[in-house]
């Protein structure tokens, strides 16, 4: 887009009357100030075809033949949520298990013929789905839906393969026991969320991957796997036509099923403000979380606290980077927000720091927590919040895939077709004082989570005063 | 195998083949390369399929660049340039752009610094503009270096000192290069950095950031001869430096072989077995990087031989690490707990053997030229992947056209290239091994040395400590 004449004449204007620069020169044309252009337009989420299979299962198609490639991803509306207690991780091994063996296929069969044709496929699960998703140059789309269904719908979990997977999540969870990042992000989920499944890692843990039996997956597989439960999400060179014969030809017949309900546990009322401490005598740096619940997605809390999240903790010029980064050289990075589920949220800061500049570091952060309550955003902090929000939106809906996981999400929530028209708007109409209310109701200094990993001798003696600390068994 | 499968096996071959002959001129990379005239080269490629358009800044300055008495300056580089300059303020020149939306970063590689922006089209002036403010204006003071130093250290706490396996890279590299400044990794040197002056900073800046070692590149919803006068506008003022300096050392040939047992603080034995490779600017690395795609992935021999077959390791994968002036090409596994490191070793190197002595399959060729076609399409689907792409080939790999060349090169690699390949860059007497054990191994080594049952080699500790 070309800037408009009149500007350009004024940069040159600008430009002329500039001092002279450290490198000495002739500087004809370039401006003294930064230009300056105003923010486009709001931009839109391009409509996306959708359906539904008599089985039940929604096919969703965001169309695009810029490049030869198709995403396919089979959303399942349950994840670790649906994990007994004490079996963490049965949702997670069964996706990342789906492509060893099927009715048709071995494991071996099953990776030679996806490598040969450059099909990547993978599964996983989070808190509250599951997703399958494979991608392809589009030459092979049919051969790709086709075994999707397959692994989706007839998976064997072949016995060699199950253990040896489960050596292998085992392996890569003891590497990860040995990570301050990982250890803290642990912590603060147990303390803020007990019992409830968000108070576990999706992922399982190496005490329950442990007790993981095969039978535990074809359980799983049988009782949560179903079309009627289920999202089938093209997006690519694919025609919303083609996809959605696809989507009939190889998982059409596959029949519904009733599935059951799962009893979650409650979320414990939070506690006065407390330090627990995880204690890493070979660490050279220590991880610090902050923690309170907060709200679920469909919230109308989730607007203001977008802005909220921008201004206190959400990238470069935020409160908390320009205090621990930019002033302070305590740390190398610091975020902060909050983030929703569907049932719950949280505000977490995350941010590290050498071990003896740990109290000094948790009392920054403490401070810039306060000031959210007590200094509302400035216009700047509330314009440049702002118009980050609405200016990254158009930014973010570059490929097809960005589109589709929008579109997911505006599903998963019910949040309505036409949510982010309005949504962009409503950002544009949050107030300074909307922030500090949102801080004032959401945001408690008297009943913080406070998380600590790293060699405690190095910092323990320099905490008091800021809470009680409990000592957290290690790993 | 099932009929089906043949089937589409027999498609795939001919997939190939069309793809090789007909699909190349409709996903030309169609650009415009220019050199302003002060040197500084721009490349623009229009791309309308969205309001976005990348830009990036690539500085032919790395870690291979830097004094071997001050590891860590081009890197540190990469942090005060956002420290702004007597206009702009620190760390606003993220400020300035987040305001629309735009995404700021920057890398820096063992050959290059890049400075990454995305942005509404609208908002390339004002992109522009703070770009070339920094590189003519850029603050550099004692006060300034001393914080981001603060904050270099906290990354390499983050990156090196704390988390497991974070010092193995730095083994590798040093067993690997002796004499060339490929020695070192790019975080650099703690005792270095503490040692360095501003003034030392501001000469690797007057050497390095000059507009005749500057490569724009801009790719997105613009149009060219707009960027070329805008390109000239903005950053066509600030003078010509001296041609900044090359490094001229060559890595020796390694003759014999080279072992090196760490310790780590990981709980996993890592056997990882590497070669002097081809670098970017080599012919030779179209076949071995066809060799890694073969050997990677689930169902390719690394994987299929020592996970499935044997059952000796949790993980088995190949890399390629290429660089403009060399590469270590290699191949690794992660020790079954309990399990023996002698054998996976062995098992390694037999099947390295095994690709010398009798090749690769044509079932092979095929699966990696799919992942080649499939990796070429997928380079294409954003802008900040195709400038990306663009300023590699452009200052790594010395050719701007190797993005319209690349795919052809890789589709035309047959067996008897890898088979000859594989014969110089992995002969035995080249080979590098390095063993990765955990600390806990150390006590069980140092007392088998001490009754003689059995000689390690020597270990060695990690490079560098961490200095408070």
């Amino acid at each position: 887009m070309r800037v408009p004449s009149a500007a350009l004449c004024l940069i040159f204007v600008a430009g002329c009357a500039m001092t002279a620069a450290e490198r000495t020169q002739p500087q004809l044309g370039f401006p003294d100030a930064p230009p300056t252009a105003p923010p486009l337009k709001a931009a839109q989420l391009p409509a996306a075809y959708s359906t539904r299979l008599d089985n039940g299962m929604e096919v969703v198609v965001v169309q695009n033949d810029e490049i030869p490639w198709v995403s396919v991803g089979w959303y399942l509306l349950t994840g670790s949520k649906a994990d007994p207690p004490t079996k963490g991780g049965i949702a997670a091994t069964t996706a990342q298990l789906l492509r060893q063996g099927t009715a048709k296929h071995s494991a071996d069969e099953l990776a030679a013929l996806l490598d040969r044709h450059a099909i990547s496929l993978s599964g996983g699960a989070g808190h509250e789905t599951s997703v399958i998703t494979a991608g392809t140059l589009s030459q092979y789309l049919d051969l790709t839906v086709e075994t999707l269904a397959e692994v989706t719908r007839t998976p064997t979990f072949e016995p060699p393969e199950f253990r040896r997977h489960i050596q292998q999540a085992l392996a890569g969870l003891s590497v990860s026991e040995r990570d301050g990042a990982y250890l803290a992000d642990r912590a603060l989920r147990r303390r803020l969320y007990g019992d409830h499944y968000l108070g576990r890692l999706s992922g399982g843990e190496s005490s329950s991957i442990r007790t993981l039996e095969r039978e535990d997956l074809i359980t799983f597989h049988e009782t949560h796997y179903a079309p009627n439960h289920s999202m089938l999400i093209f997006s690519g060179a694919v025609s919303s036509r083609q996809a959605t014969d696809l989507a009939r030809k190889h998982f059409g017949d596959w029949p519904r099923k009733t599935v059951p309900t799962v009893a979650t546990e409650t979320i414990p009322e939070p506690g006065p403000t407390t330090i627990y401490l995880v204690d890493r005598p070979d660490a050279t740096q220590t991880q610090v979380r902050i923690g309170q619940l907060g709200f679920p997605r469909q919230d109308s809390a989730y607007v203001p606290a977008q802005v909220f999240n921008q201004v206190f903790g959400g990238g470069f010029s935020s409160r908390l980077m320009r205090r621990v980064r930019i002033i302070e050289g305590l740390t190398y990075g610091a975020r902060g927000g909050f983030s929703s589920t569907k049932v719950a949220g949280h505000l977490s800061i995350r941010t590290f720091t050498r071990n003896e500049e740990t109290a000094k570091t948790v009392r920054v952060l403490l401070d810039e927590t306060r000031k959210m309550r007590s200094d509302p955003p400035t216009d700047e902090e509330m314009n440049d919040a702002r118009s980050y929000i609405i200016g990254r939106f158009g930014l973010s809906l570059e490929t097809p895939q960005d589109v589709a996981s929008k579109i997911f999400e505006l599903r998963f929530f019910g949040l309505g077709e036409n949510y982010y028209d309005t949504f962009l708007e409503q950002i544009d109409r949050v107030t300074p004082d909307d922030v500090t209310a949102l801080a004032e109701r959401r945001l408690d200094p008297d009943r913080l989570t406070i998380i600590l990993v790293g060699k405690a001798a190095d910092f323990e003696h320099d905490l008091d005063g800021i809470a009680p600390i409990v000592r957290e068994a290690g790993p | 195998m099932p009929v089906m499968q043949h089937k589409r096996f027999v498609q795939s071959v001919g997939f190939v083949l069309c793809a090789v002959t007909s699909s190349q001129g409709a996903h030309n990379w169609v650009y415009k390369d220019h050199t302003l005239d002060n040197g500084m080269r721009v490349i623009v490629m229009e791309d309308h399929s969205a309001p976005i358009v990348a830009v990036q800044v690539w500085y032919h300055v790395g870690s291979k660049d830097e004094d071997p008495a001050r590891n860590g300056f081009a890197h540190m580089f990469e942090h005060m340039m956002f420290r702004g300059t007597e206009r702009i303020g620190p760390e606003d020149h993220f400020k300035y752009l987040r305001r629309f939306g735009g995404a700021v970063n920057g890398y820096t590689t063992f050959d290059t610094t890049v400075y990454i922006e995305e942005v509404p089209p609208n908002q390339v002036d004002l992109t522009f503009w703070l770009e070339a403010e920094r590189l003519a204006n850029l603050k550099i003071n004692e006060e300034y270096f001393a914080k981001e130093r603060e904050v270099v250290k906290e990354e390499y706490r983050l990156r090196v000192s704390d988390p497991p396996y974070g010092r193995v890279f730095e083994n590798a590299l040093s067993l690997a290069f002796t004499k060339h400044p490929y020695r070192w990794s790019t975080i650099g040197n703690l005792d270095h950095l503490n040692a360095a002056t501003a003034d030392e900073l501001r000469t690797f800046f007057d050497t390095y950031y000059v507009p005749n070692n500057a490569t724009l590149v801009v790719v997105g919803d613009v149009k060219t001869d707009d960027i070329l006068a805008k390109a000239k506008r903005y950053f066509g003022w600030i003078p010509r430096g001296s041609d900044p300096p090359r490094v001229t050392t060559r890595e020796p040939t390694v003759t014999t072989p080279r072992r090196r047992d760490v310790y780590d603080k990981g709980p996993v034995t890592v056997v990882a077995i590497g070669y002097h490779g081809p670098g970017l600017r080599n012919p030779d690395r179209h076949a071995m990087n066809i060799l890694d795609t073969i050997l990677s992935g689930e169902s390719g021999r690394l994987y299929q031989k020592l996970v499935k077959e044997l059952d000796i390791s949790v993980g088995a994968q190949s890399m390629y690490w290429a660089l403009e002036q060399g590469a270590i090409w290699g191949i690794g596994s992660a020790v079954k707990p309990f399990g023996s490191v002698d054998a996976n070793r062995d098992a390694l190197e037999g099947i390295l053997d095994d690709i010398k002595n009798n090749g690769v399959t044509e079932d092979e060729l095929i699966k990696a030229r799919n992942q080649a076609l499939a990796e070429a399409a997928q380079s294409r689907a954003t802008c900040a992947g195709k400038a990306r792409r663009l300023g590699t080939a452009a200052v790594v790999e010395g050719d701007v056209d190797q993005v319209n060349r690349e795919l052809d090169d890789l589709m035309q690699v047959s067996a008897a290239d890898i088979q000859r390949a594989a014969a110089t860059y992995l002969a035995d007497d080249r080979r590098l091994t390095l063993t990765v054990k955990p600390k806990l191994a150390q006590v069980g080594d140092a007392l088998k040395n001490l009754v003689g049952k059995k000689t390690p080699p020597a270990a060695t500790q990690p490079t560098q400590k961490d200095k408070k």
